[in-house]
């Protein structure tokens, strides 16, 4: 397909760790240095003005804290790896590529590269729940196995676990179907599996259309730092875990764990925890071996962050019980965690606001030097930290984004608390409206009240500790409207693939999780 | 071979005369006859001054002042209206005997005419007589003729008959002449002057008739004349004259006679050169080594001239040079130096001009030349109207030509076939295009613009300053040595500015205002070179408007140099890293020497630089990259670097002494009045902040900082906006040498508060704004973005810069001036001024040192007790938040309070008048 992005050169060296491993590691302790100083000083009790502020804020600091130590634990344990030896015997594997409604053109590609890989016996199946002719049709040209079912239960997992009932190859490799695979993708995984203890091996996800900016261009900069430092650091430690796409899996460790779970928002998750659990190890190729597409308009989205934090955020439990070496359970608690962090976002947006209008604020006695002086540095290492570590690869854009849906892990958490069933989204693969302030309206809403927070304050005085929090407001106004601008005035980018209606089919609770 | 002959077809001169220089058999002129063509016109050119010379000298014996700068001005007018006579004779000299059309005569006899009839009207306005211009007129008929009869003669080579007719112009006037001035006054004198140029007339054109009598017809139709040549040569002979026209009608009469005087003398200098590019001309053309042996005896026949006049007169005492010019000039002897030496430079760029013009670049000729007028004239209007003023502006016109004419020459020399505009020195700046070097010129030239513009007077550092380069060079380094705590680099160039300009506020500061405009032209060359175009021309842009670089270009003190210094440092460092050139690694040792010459703070961006190399022959090495040829070179630039700063070493460890003898502790230096940038107690991040507002926005009054420290949120966005940007290594190391020394100059700050100071790390303010060019260029993706954000910071640069200049709360200007102004305005005779602190003494010995003033004691008392007998008092006081020199001024007001009745108190920024009954 000309023009097509997921057909062009690899855009990302996964395996690009920081050019200096020793000044990495001094980084990051300079970071944990700076970040004991400042918390021994947040942390005393003449610190204490308002309460309950102060008790927002030193929440949301210690999660932060905890957060971003965890990143510098991972960050820590990644170094160069060397390339896994192709294994000696030729395999069979399974590739099967579920589609759920998408178009022909969004999936051909991804077919017709999956026949084209070399380094085992393939044996595509194009699991299609959503019975479309047309897919049949193409699966017939290409020459691939057609799999439908009667009963569409379980969404993804649920039609994985199907396929895995008609097929029989030892090794499954799991393909969303806008992910193009290239032909080396198996000659660089199976070597792995000859450690008979590895029960899967997951390789980036990496979106070509993040060249053309954009949400896609955002999203890439956080899928870029898990893929590249954080990965590389997981698997370091043994806790790497399923990204549901991408991925090869050793068809005895499925069967053993139950295949896919049918009962997860993120299955991959909970997978790769059962998989842990039973003893099972998993390896990472920071290797782009498969090009695909990211969203493309705020709505794509946020229904992809909804679903996964409401997925990570129920994986909380099961981690905490699950039988795991510390440190994995660990990471997987951090990784799931993280989808907390959108209350951090909504306390510090909350402080200026609240000291605006009532004076009230969290810190006492201390002047806003001595704030500086011990804040500046903690959040200048630990954003260097982000930046090294990272090579560059985490962005404002992304920052900004990631930001500007904090509501959207409110939102979750919420609902995680009160068991409500979810209602969520298969991620379109083609940009959908050209304007779409419903899918930002809590942080437009944030962006009003913090400028009429601080255009009263700033009537009211224009003291230094007014400019201050109306700095600060300014600075959340900022990062809001940064992160809210693609869906308040987008550009039509020519999409990759022929243009048809997004796909955005609500599907039954525990659903799918597609990238 | 080649020779310069006419190209001759069946007898006739080819179709284009003017570029005839074809290859020859004839063999080639050695230097011994190169050397020996010029000697004899320079002999007949010496006979010929010296005869003019001894005319006019007589001449100011025998008239009265008055008279006399009539009769020099008339002399000055005589060679104005040969102006394009003597473009003629270059022209005509490089056409070589052929036979040139009339126009010129023609010209002549009508300029004649013309100026004939408007003598009435123009004698008021030049205040001259109108016979002169009468005479005048008659001279400017047979000018053309002679000129072009002279330039033929050049152009044959023929130096013994040039120089007879050089001759025999003063032989004329010495006899004819002299006794019409004794006669009749000045009109007598003119007329003998003007009788000698006929003379010359006469002489000529029976030695080229003669000539031409013996040769057959050379060309059916007569030559095109080389326009550039006579325009060039046009602008030359304004550039030796006009000032004296200038200060004849802007100085007083007696003012005007002394510079009349300064030129007669200044004009031996121009006069003794005047004829070396013309027989340099017709040697110049074709094979270029001949070309190069002609240029190099003609430019070192002018050098050695010019300077063995400059030195004579350097070392001439002065009461010799009251017995040539007479008492009533000697007032001249302390600008005779400058004036002879820009004569003397007049004669060099000649040689440079006429050479130019034989490689065919007659336009960039007549560009320079008339830019050259230009600024003369200019620099002659807006300069002080006294003699010093119009020599000065004089100097600088000619330096600035002789220099463009060099920069062009060896461009040129060394690549002859290529484009003006290709024309430099290094590769990239070859490659820059004429708009973009017109843009560079101009923003500089805005920038010398934006520096001149200066709001206040001169503060004390800046009076210490000068007081020191008044001294002897050797008092000046022992009290450097002993009283003050900076290298000599900076005083160093200061005591030869002021030795050539003087100690006015404008003079003392232009050395600063210079080096401060060129970081413009620097910025752009370094951000092109580094980044490319577009970030170059921002940086300029900001460079232009900096506040602190516009700040230190306009203060008499070393951190303008600084900055230069540093910022061509780091640019000649990454261009070494990046190309591996020597010529980069010298430069970069050189100037790291330079640094350490100038300020000693300057030792941090040293470091930082050799650690920055360090670290990349270590990742180099890592990566298996060769090193060891970088490394041979980085150790050859580090020895270039120890040899330059060894001389410094002892005066170092003598100063150290000093000030540890004094019980100053080197760290607190001589100076208590730098205490004042740093008021408080302990460092903090504010003070850090401050500083960094600073660097980039200027100063300003505490309640705007207080409000610009309170926006730190800001600083999170900035860096969170950093966030995925690309970092090269290029920007890596302007970053850490801009940041790096701020962190080490706040570490010595913990120990030493006022060590934390802007002044000390204003490296950082160029590379700041490189980057920030750099940020402006990158961030945004499309065009129209780089222009609105570009606009953006340069309008928030704009108004720092607006508000720091006017704004009269800015805690760093002190408005001494005014202050010393009121007071010397009202003190009397009998009245004293009281230096509350003592260490104002040099602000009052630059601003008015008439006044009787008292140092203020540690005891009030004693201060009271020194003003005893005065009829009023004043009290100078200042730098009230500095230690306890509130308390000292508070107390001396008691006292006074107690005695004496307040009359007045005046209020100047950080500066206040008491006055006491």
């Amino acid at each position: 397909m000309m023009g097509d992005p997921r057909l062009g050169p690899v855009p990302w060296r996964a395996d690009e760790t920081p050019r200096s491993r020793w000044a990495t590691r001094a980084l990051l302790l300079a970071a944990v240095a700076v970040s004991v100083w400042y918390f021994a000083w947040l942390l005393q009790p003449a610190r204490v003005g308002t309460p309950v502020l102060y008790g927002l804020l030193v929440a949301a600091e210690l999660f932060n804290l905890v957060q971003a130590s965890g990143f510098w634990w991972t960050a820590s344990r990644d170094a160069p790896r060397r390339p896994p030896q192709p294994l000696p015997v030729t395999r069979d594997v399974d590739v099967l590529i579920p589609v759920y409604g998408e178009s022909v053109e969004i999936v051909e590609p991804t077919i017709a590269a999956a026949t084209r890989m070399r380094g085992a016996r393939v044996h595509v199946a194009l699991l299609d729940d959503g019975d479309d002719p047309a897919m049949r049709a193409m699966a017939f040209r290409h020459g691939v196995r057609y799999v439908q079912r009667r009963e569409h239960q379980g969404a993804k997992a649920g039609n994985i676990n199907h396929a895995l009932d008609v097929t029989s190859s030892p090794y499954v490799m799991v393909l969303d179907c806008d992910h193009v695979p290239r032909p080396e993708f198996l000659e660089r995984t199976m070597g792995l599996f000859g450690d008979s203890k590895v029960a899967l091996v997951q390789t980036p996800q990496c979106y070509a259309n993040a060249r053309d900016g954009g949400i896609a261009a955002s999203a890439w900069a956080q899928q870029a730092l898990f893929f590249g430092t954080i990965a590389r650091g997981k698997d370091a430690l043994g806790a790497m875990f399923c990204a549901g796409t991408n991925v090869v899996l050793r068809r005895r460790a499925l069967e053993q764990v139950g295949g896919f779970p049918e009962d997860s928002l993120t299955e991959d998750f909970k997978l790769s925890i059962g998989l842990h659990e039973a003893g099972w190890r998993t390896a990472y190729v920071p290797e782009v071996l498969a090009l695909g597409l990211g969203p493309q308009d705020m709505a794509s989205y946020v229904g992809q962050q909804l679903r996964w934090s409401r997925g990570c955020l129920a994986g909380i439990g099961t981690a905490m019980k699950a039988r795991l070496p510390l440190r994995v359970r660990l990471q997987y608690l951090l990784s799931s965690m993280f989808f907390l962090s959108g209350w951090t976002v909504l306390i510090y947006m909350t402080l200026p606001v609240v000291r605006m209008l009532t004076g009230a604020q969290p810190l006492a006695a201390a002047h806003a030097d001595q704030f500086l002086l011990h804040f500046a540095p903690y959040f200048c290492l630990a954003l260097g930290a982000v930046a090294r570590a990272g090579r560059g690869s985490y962005t404002f854009g992304g920052f900004a984004l990631a930001a500007t849906n904090w509501w959207v892990h409110v939102l979750s958490s919420l609902r995680a608390l009160t068991r409500r069933p979810a209602q969520f989204v298969v991620t379109p693969k083609q940009a959908g409206s050209s304007w779409q302030p419903r899918a930002v309206w809590p942080s437009l809403v944030a962006v009003c009240v913090l400028v009429g927070a601080a255009c009263y304050a700033l009537v009211q005085s224009r003291s230094p500790s007014a400019l201050n929090n109306a700095a600060f407001a300014a600075l959340h106004v900022t990062i809001l409207l940064m992160g809210a601008a693609p869906a308040l005035r987008p550009r039509r980018r020519p999409s990759a693939c022929v243009a048809t209606e997004p796909v955005r089919r609500p599907v039954a609770a525990h659903g799918v999780r597609a990238s | 071979m080649v020779s310069r002959t006419l190209i001759r077809t069946n007898g006739h001169i080819a179709a284009d005369p003017v570029t005839v220089f074809v290859p020859s058999k004839a063999k080639a002129p050695s230097v011994r006859r190169l050397v020996g063509e010029q000697i004899a016109v320079l002999a007949g050119q010496g006979i010929s001054g010296l005869g003019n010379f001894a005319f006019l000298l007589v001449a100011l014996r025998w008239l009265p002042a008055q008279s006399f700068a009539a009769l020099a001005t008339f002399m000055a007018l005589y060679l104005l209206v040969q102006l394009p006579a003597n473009g003629l004779s270059a022209g005509s000299s490089m056409l070589a005997g052929a036979r040139t059309r009339r126009t010129p005569v023609v010209a002549g006899l009508a300029g004649g005419v013309a100026l004939a009839a408007a003598a009435h009207w123009l004698a008021a306005p030049l205040h001259l007589p109108v016979a002169l211009l009468v005479l005048l007129a008659a001279s400017l008929v047979a000018t053309p003729k002679l000129a072009l009869c002279r330039g033929r003669l050049y152009g044959e080579t023929r130096p013994v008959a040039v120089a007879g007719t050089l001759v025999i112009e003063p032989a004329v006037r010495l006899t004819a002449g002299l006794a019409l001035l004794s006669a009749f006054g000045v009109v007598g004198g003119a007329v003998g002057v003007v009788l000698g140029g006929y003379g010359a007339l006469l002489l000529s054109w029976r030695l080229t008739r003669r000539r031409s009598e013996g040769m057959e017809s050379t060309s059916p139709a007569p030559a095109r004349m080389p326009w550039p040549a006579v325009v060039g040569f046009l602008g030359f002979a304004i550039v030796q004259n006009q000032d004296l026209v200038f200060a004849n009608g802007l100085l007083t009469p007696s003012k005007a006679g002394m510079f009349a005087a300064l030129s007669t003398l200044g004009g031996i200098a121009a006069f003794a050169t005047a004829n070396i590019p013309l027989v340099l001309l017709p040697r110049t053309g074709g094979d270029a080594s001949r070309a190069r042996h002609a240029t190099a005896v003609a430019l070192g026949l002018a050098a050695a001239i010019g300077a063995a006049l400059v030195i004579a007169v350097a070392v001439v005492p002065e009461s010799a040079l009251a017995a040539l010019v007479g008492e009533r000039y000697v007032g001249i002897a302390g600008i005779a130096v400058l004036y002879l030496a820009a004569m003397a430079l007049l004669g060099v760029a000649r040689v440079l001009g006429a050479r130019l013009l034989a490689l065919g670049r007659g336009p960039l000729v007549t560009v320079v030349v008339a830019a050259a007028v230009a600024l003369q004239a200019g620099g002659i209007w807006v300069a002080p109207r006294t003699v010093r003023g119009v020599a000065v502006a004089t100097f600088i016109a000619v330096l600035a030509m002789t220099a463009a004419f060099a920069i062009a020459t060896v461009g040129l020399v060394r690549t002859p076939t290529r484009r003006l505009s290709r024309l430099a020195l290094t590769s990239w700046v070859q490659r820059m295009s004429w708009p973009a070097v017109a843009l560079v010129t101009a923003l500089t030239g805005v920038g010398v613009a934006v520096r001149l513009f200066i709001t206040r007077g001169l503060w004390l550092d800046e009076a210490t300053s000068v007081m020191q380069a008044r001294m002897p060079f050797g008092q000046m380094l022992h009290a450097l040595e002993t009283t003050d705590v900076h290298p000599p680099g900076y005083f160093a160039i200061l005591w030869g500015w002021v030795r050539i300009f003087g100690t006015g506020p404008l003079s003392v500061r232009m050395p600063s205002i210079i080096i401060g405009a060129a970081v413009v032209p620097v910025l752009y060359c370094m951000g092109r070179d580094l980044y490319g175009k577009r970030t170059g021309l921002v940086a300029a842009v900001f460079g232009v408007v900096a506040p602190q670089l516009v700040w230190y270009s306009q203060e008499a003190r070393m951190y303008g140099l600084f900055i230069l210094l540093a910022t061509l440092s780091v640019w000649a460092q990454l261009r070494a890293l990046r190309d591996n050139s020597s010529k980069a690694w010298v430069a970069h040792g050189a100037l790291c020497a330079a640094l350490m010459w100038t300020q000693y703070f300057t030792v941090f961006v040293v470091l930082v630089q050799q650690l920055a190399t360090l670290m990349v022959f270590l990742a180099r090495r890592r990566r298996r990259v060769p090193v060891r040829a970088d490394l041979v070179k980085w150790l050859a630039a580090m020895t270039v670097f120890v040899v330059l700063v060894a001389p410094l070493v002892p005066f170092v460890l003598h100063q150290y002494d000093a000030n540890q003898a004094a019980g100053r502790g080197f760290g607190a230096g001589a100076n208590r009045a730098r205490q004042v940038t740093q008021p408080g107690s302990g460092l903090s991040p504010y003070v850090v902040l401050a500083n960094l507002l600073w660097a980039v926005w200027g100063y300003h009054s505490t309640k705007v900082m207080t409000a610009l420290g309170a926006l730190w949120p800001a600083g999170m966005l900035l860096a969170l906006g950093l966030l995925g940007r690309g970092r090269s290594r290029s920007t890596q190391l302007v970053l850490a040498v801009a940041i790096l020394p701020i962190a080490a100059m706040f570490a010595l700050g913990e120990e030493k508060r006022f060590l934390f100071d802007l002044r000390y790390f204003i490296a950082c303010v160029p590379l700041l704004l490189l980057a920030t060019a750099r940020a402006v260029t990158s961030w945004p993706r499309s065009r129209v973005g780089v222009a609105v954000l570009a606009t953006a910071v340069s309008g928030t640069l704009v108004a720092g810069l607006a508000d720091q200049q006017f704004n009269g709360d800015n805690p760093r200007r002190y408005d001494f001036q005014p202050a010393l102004t009121q007071i010397g305005a009202a003190a009397g005779p009998d009245d004293k001024v009281v230096l509350a602190p003592a260490y104002l003494r040099p602000l009052v010995s630059y601003y008015q040192p008439a006044l009787h003033s008292v140092d203020q004691r540690a005891m009030a008392g004693t201060t009271v007790r020194l003003t005893e007998n005065a009829h009023h008092v004043f009290v100078l006081g200042s730098f009230f938040d500095v230690g306890g020199e509130r308390a000292q001024i508070v107390a001396l007001l008691h006292h006074l309070d107690r005695t004496r009745e307040r009359l007045h108190t005046w209020r100047f920024a950080n500066v206040r008048v008491w006055e006491y009954g």
